[in-house]
């Protein structure tokens, strides 16, 4: 054992340094803030290469297979294919019927199911009512159709205040809701995952379903925001 | 488990700013969650969630998403005996090899995609009846069990309504020994805001939260 070697106690010692350095760095002293996120990112750094690097060596895991699930997390999955059935479902109203009341079937149909996004469940905003998805226990979120979540949706701020503070939630996120709009907030405690299907926003007449998913982001889909209208473009 | 993890209802915190950034993003976060899925496929490695959960509650709050799913790994492994503490302070050392059984090998890329991808239900056909039905009034029961379970704290002994039938699903919560259930109905139960938060709830909302037959009774 040589003196430069790190135990497994100083490695979590170390990083509940680090937690702390975390706790500073939101009380907002910039200079410890900053030394706090260096030091968190180098440990995290120095731990992950060496997890990858040990069970590569004990053939556990075949690190080419690390770099594949990566790629496919971050380019393959993402908030374009959730996109693509709102905006199917704007423009074809048997299509958001079936949706609506069978997400898990049209999903199949389209062999869009995968790990986190089998079950689902689509749910409809408009006018009157509003939908929120949140994971208040841990950060369940539809993989197959939105990808991996945001930051802020992993956020402990976000998790503890959507269930008892959506309105307040949603003002902070620049949406004022009226006070005769209905919301329904949709915990994910099982293996359900919710697909929000956002309005239409005005401006969009005649648009071709591409163009409509182009329009689409990820936040809207879980309830985050409105879509806004399109200047210059067609209303009825 | 009564947990920091179990947040719903907590006040204090600041709601951050919505990024809309790269979702990994930085090198090590690319690392911890490959291994992390790719470990999934190592025998012995499912369960994820209750060893985050029973991080300490100081370290839960405050450390970055992927560095609990890093830590929580490396706990397992250790736990397990795959991996010693020297080994993983020392990457360039000397490893011993872990018990796996006969013929096993690292599963593949394509291996680990197919079944990211796969259709992986947690649904159980069976002809087991549903106890409730769409519009029954139902109560969450005010248990507080030490094991892993998906009844939040905030829904306990609350009145709500079933509002969907998904059928029978893989039962989660860890059960006290000596315990089994086994595949159970599960319900999408909706509770009025102010029956959960009094005066604070808007009179027009409501929270939805998926339950187990198990966790329900009736009023």
């Amino acid at each position: 054992m040589g003196d430069d070697k790190v135990s497994r106690r100083d490695f979590l010692s170390r990083s509940s340094v680090a937690a702390t350095g975390v706790v500073a760095a939101a009380s907002g002293d910039v200079t410890s803030a900053q030394e706090a996120e260096i030091y968190v990112q180098s440990d995290f750094s120095v731990r992950a290469k060496a997890l990858v690097s040990v069970l590569t060596k004990k053939n556990l895991i075949d690190p080419a297979a690390v770099d594949a699930i990566v790629d496919h997390f971050e380019n393959d999955l993402g908030p374009h294919i959730g996109a693509r059935l709102v905006a199917r479902s704007w423009v074809d109203p048997e299509f958001r019927e079936r949706l609506i009341s069978d997400a898990r079937a049209v999903a199949r149909d389209l062999d869009l199911t995968g790990m986190q996004g089998t079950d689902l469940v689509a749910v409809e905003n408009t006018p009157e009512v509003h939908n929120l998805v949140v994971c208040t226990l841990c950060s369940c979120y539809p993989w197959s159709l939105l990808g991996l979540p945001p930051t802020w949706y992993k956020d402990t701020a976000y998790r503890a205040r959507a269930v008892i503070d959506p309105r307040g939630v949603l003002r902070e996120f620049g949406l004022e809701l009226a006070d005769d709009v209905e919301v329904r907030v949709w915990d994910s405690t099982a293996e359900i995952r919710y697909l929000v299907i956002p309005e239409r926003p005005a401006g969009t007449d005649g648009m071709s379903e591409d163009e409509l998913a182009a329009l689409v982001t990820r936040d809207s889909m879980i309830g985050a925001e409105k879509l806004a209208a399109v200047r210059g473009g067609n209303t009825q | 488990m009564n947990g920091v993890h179990d947040l719903g209802g907590m006040d204090g915190f600041t709601l951050p700013e919505r990024d809309q950034g790269r979702v990994l993003e930085e090198e090590w976060e690319r690392l911890s969650w490959g291994a992390n899925v790719a470990l999934f496929f190592v025998p012995g490695m499912g369960r994820m969630r209750s060893q985050i959960e029973s991080l300490p509650p100081e370290q839960y709050l405050a450390l970055p998403y992927y560095a609990k799913w890093l830590i929580a790994r490396e706990q397992m492994l250790l736990d397990l005996g795959f991996v010693s503490e020297d080994e993983l302070a020392d990457p360039d050392g000397p490893v011993g090899m872990p018990p796996m059984p006969e013929g096993f090998a690292p599963p593949t890329a394509e291996q680990i995609l197919a079944t990211v991808d796969r259709d992986v239900s947690e649904r159980v056909e069976t002809d087991v009846r549903p106890r409730f039905s769409i519009g029954d009034a139902v109560t969450a029961r005010n248990e507080h069990p030490r094991g892993h379970t998906r009844m939040p704290r905030y829904v306990r002994g609350h009145a709500g309504t079933v509002v969907t039938l998904h059928g029978v699903h893989n039962f989660q919560d860890e059960l006290p020994e000596g315990l089994e259930i086994g595949p159970q109905h599960l319900y999408t139960v909706a509770f009025d805001a102010q029956e959960l938060w009094g005066a604070r709830g808007h009179p027009k909302d409501t929270i939805h939260v998926e339950l187990w037959e198990y966790h329900l009774d009736t009023p």
